[in-house]
């Protein structure tokens, strides 16, 4: 396998510009802690020591390299290109955001760190550094919107047992974007003895690059398991992208051989035509500076951020890395969109043939592969990044799909856990 | 010659610390901040704050926080608090300074922001999330530069003195000391560390230094006498305007705006 440190012709300069996008546009308070952070990250890159300690730990803590697996079924229904399944949903902790957040935990432990802190949309980038903070020490919370409370209960529960505080959000939108905003707000008082474990490809500079550097592991697995197939290398890439850590992560390693295609999935939520109704930026997105970074935001006339929806916790964001917003720029890669619906088609389908429960995010991904396959041979292939597993996504799906039999359980549940208080309190 | 330039040149003759307080654009109306710039200029502010509410105010506290969030409910645009401005800026003569994100005004486009923001009335420009690193880019302050504008720097406790002499570089006469690590807010004791912190600023940056984030009482502005050339509050007066019971909430931020300046002359 190649080196997990290497570098491409889309990397950014030194201050961390992709292009247009990037940067770090950053308040006074938190320039010291970035350049810090920056300082730790390449010295870290150049040793080959921290590259050994990340690699065992991705081997015998997550448990990598993740399958890579030829989805037989879904690609013989679809009568099309061969698909391919990049498993992160196998990783300790149920999705690629463990990649990222070992990584920086080494790196906080090298600046000698004691705390770390978190946002978190779907819960699983909170789980992923809870898990962290509680192997290696780190008091840690959590921040999350409130909305993505109420529909990621389960993570949140997790989190606490792994001994992370998890703080409610109940500013803005009260989603993903609010969350950073929080963590960020956090970061500027605890800066001298806190890293924040920022959970995508966004935010100031290092923050894009470094996340990204540690999710190449994906790719770099992936370019070794498809000549295991018989392929020389995969046709076609496909992620879901939300901050766009997931698909940095597979796409990285791909991106200056040009006959890898690249296509990156975006939340088309109930109707791409309405600011409001969807996390696409692409869909009527402008550039902006938020955050802390330069990128392609959806936002009003005024600048101000629009609020966003997607049936999952983890797209619904307003910005998106800035790496991806250079890639798209420059033609490298090509954005789409996957409805609610078809992302919850997707997973259905991927479930029934394959066995495999996708993370409602991933379902994105798929549901791309699902539209592409049939226009493409048979001797073709697409590999999907499936981000994580579907397990946290309970809730939502058996709403989604109208589940009666879930709703009486839950009844039932509750009428149990009513009884036992009731008898507790006698 | 700028408003602001000539205000820290009288209060540098009269050997006293200048006091900046804040206003949030359409925060609880238009009209309303309109009467409370008009009534800070008559109670002896010397320069006034005006910020443009934002979606994601990333450097303020609740009491800020809220207060944008409650004018741009109400639909207050960008266009809306220029217009404002000019009305403002024909009822007072103090120095008046723009407090935004950058994204306001990248969206806006940042050059005619600054033509828009000279012809009405605007003094300078605090734009906390646009450091110099990105001045090559941006042009924030060869813009400002342009249109008579003063762009503040930024420095922080945590600022090295390397660092403070590549920020140094880019001040126009006046930055903004952030006071503590933190968010805006009130607090209740300065930080003990803010005197060193300040003759450490004091040797390297040219200019005036105006401290703001958690100062709510007239101890701590006499506290900075001598250390600091401009004291700020924000959040400790819209607190008292939000506290303050029905329609009495001009009288509380004058009745604060005397509690702050009592003694101090």
């Amino acid at each position: 396998m190649g080196k997990l440190f290497f570098s491409t012709n889309y990397d950014a300069d030194t201050g961390g510009h992709f292009g247009e996008f990037g940067g770090r546009y950053a308040p006074e308070l938190l320039m010291p802690a970035l350049k810090e952070l920056e300082q730790a990250y390449l010295s870290a890159k150049q040793d080959p020591n921290f590259e050994q300690e990340l690699m065992d730990l991705y081997a015998n803590y997550s448990g990598r390299p993740t399958p890579l697996y030829h989805a037989v079924n879904l690609s013989q229904q679809l009568g099309g290109a061969q698909i391919f399944i990049k498993n992160e949903g196998i990783n300790h902790s149920g999705a690629h955001k463990i990649n990222h957040c070992l990584g920086q935990a080494l790196l906080a432990k090298r600046m000698g760190k004691r705390r770390l802190i978190a946002e978190t949309g779907a819960g699983q980038h909170g789980l992923a550094t809870a898990t962290v903070a509680a192997k290696f020490g780190f008091a840690c919370t959590v921040f999350m919107g409130e909305v993505d409370i109420a529909r990621q209960r389960p993570n949140v529960f997790w989190m606490e047992q792994l001994g992370a505080e998890v703080r409610s959000v109940s500013f803005g939108s009260r989603t993903l974007k609010d969350a950073v905003n929080a963590a960020l707000k956090d970061w500027f008082s605890s800066v001298e003895d806190t890293h924040y474990v920022l959970g995508s490809c966004l935010g100031p500079h290092p923050f894009p690059s470094m996340n990204r550097d540690f999710q190449a592991i994906i790719g770099l697995e992936v370019q070794e398991q498809i000549q295991q197939y018989g392929f020389a290398k995969p046709d076609y890439l496909v992620a879901c992208v939300g901050g766009g850590s997931n698909a940095m992560g597979l796409f990285n390693t791909f991106l200056d051989d040009d006959a890898v295609q690249i296509i990156g999935v975006e939340a088309g939520g109930r109707d791409v035509g309405m600011l409001g109704e969807h996390a696409a930026r692409f869909q009527g997105g402008r550039p902006g500076v938020v955050e802390g970074y330069k990128s392609f935001f959806l936002q009003n006339g005024d600048g101000q951020i629009a609020a966003t929806h997607s049936v999952c916790a983890g797209l619904d964001y307003a910005g998106i890395g800035p790496q991806l917003a250079f890639l798209k720029q420059v033609g490298r890669v090509r954005m789409t969109y996957a409805l609610d619906t078809e992302a919850i088609a997707a997973f259905k389908l991927l479930a029934q043939t394959e066995g495999i429960l996708p993370a409602l995010e991933s379902a994105h991904a798929v549901a791309e592969a699902i539209k592409l396959a049939p226009t493409l041979g048979k001797d073709k292939t697409i590999v999907v990044n499936l981000s994580g597993r579907g397990d946290k996504d309970i809730f939502i799906v058996t709403e989604a799909l109208g589940d009666a039999k879930w709703l009486e359980f839950l009844r039932s549940k509750v009428g149990q856990a009513e009884q036992i208080s009731t008898k507790g309190r006698k | 010659m700028n408003r602001i330039a000539n205000r820290l040149a009288v209060l540098r003759t009269g050997k006293r610390i200048g006091l900046m307080t804040h206003v949030v654009i359409g925060y609880p109306s238009l009209e309303t901040s309109l009467e409370l710039v008009k009534l800070m200029a008559e109670e002896g502010v010397d320069f006034v704050e005006m910020q443009l509410p934002f979606s994601d105010p990333v450097a303020d506290g609740p009491t800020l926080m809220r207060a944008n969030e409650a004018a741009l409910s109400q639909g207050v645009t960008v266009a809306d608090c220029l217009a404002t401005i000019r009305r403002i800026r024909t009822a007072v003569d103090i120095p008046l300074f723009v407090m935004s994100y950058y994204n306001l005004l990248y969206n806006y486009g940042t050059e005619r922001f600054c033509a828009d923001a000279q012809a009405a009335g605007v003094d300078g420009l605090i734009i906390p999330d646009m450091p110099p690193d990105e001045e090559e880019r941006e042009k924030l302050f060869a813009l400002c530069d342009a249109h008579q504008l003063i762009n503040s720097t930024f420095v922080s406790p945590a600022c090295s003195d390397a660092r403070l002499a590549e920020i140094a570089g880019q001040c126009r006469g006046f930055t903004y000391c952030f006071s503590t690590y933190g968010i805006t807010g009130a607090r209740e004791e300065l930080d003990p560390r803010l005197p060193a912190y300040l003759q450490r600023v004091r040797r390297l940056l040219p200019g005036a230094l105006a401290v703001g984030f958690g100062i709510k009482k007239h101890e701590h502005i006499t506290a900075l006498q001598g250390k600091a050339d401009v004291a700020i509050v924000g959040s400790a007066l819209l607190d008292a305007y939000t506290q303050a019971v029905q329609d009495n909430g001009l009288e509380a931020v004058r009745l604060c705006i005397r509690d702050l300046l009592c003694e101090n002359d």
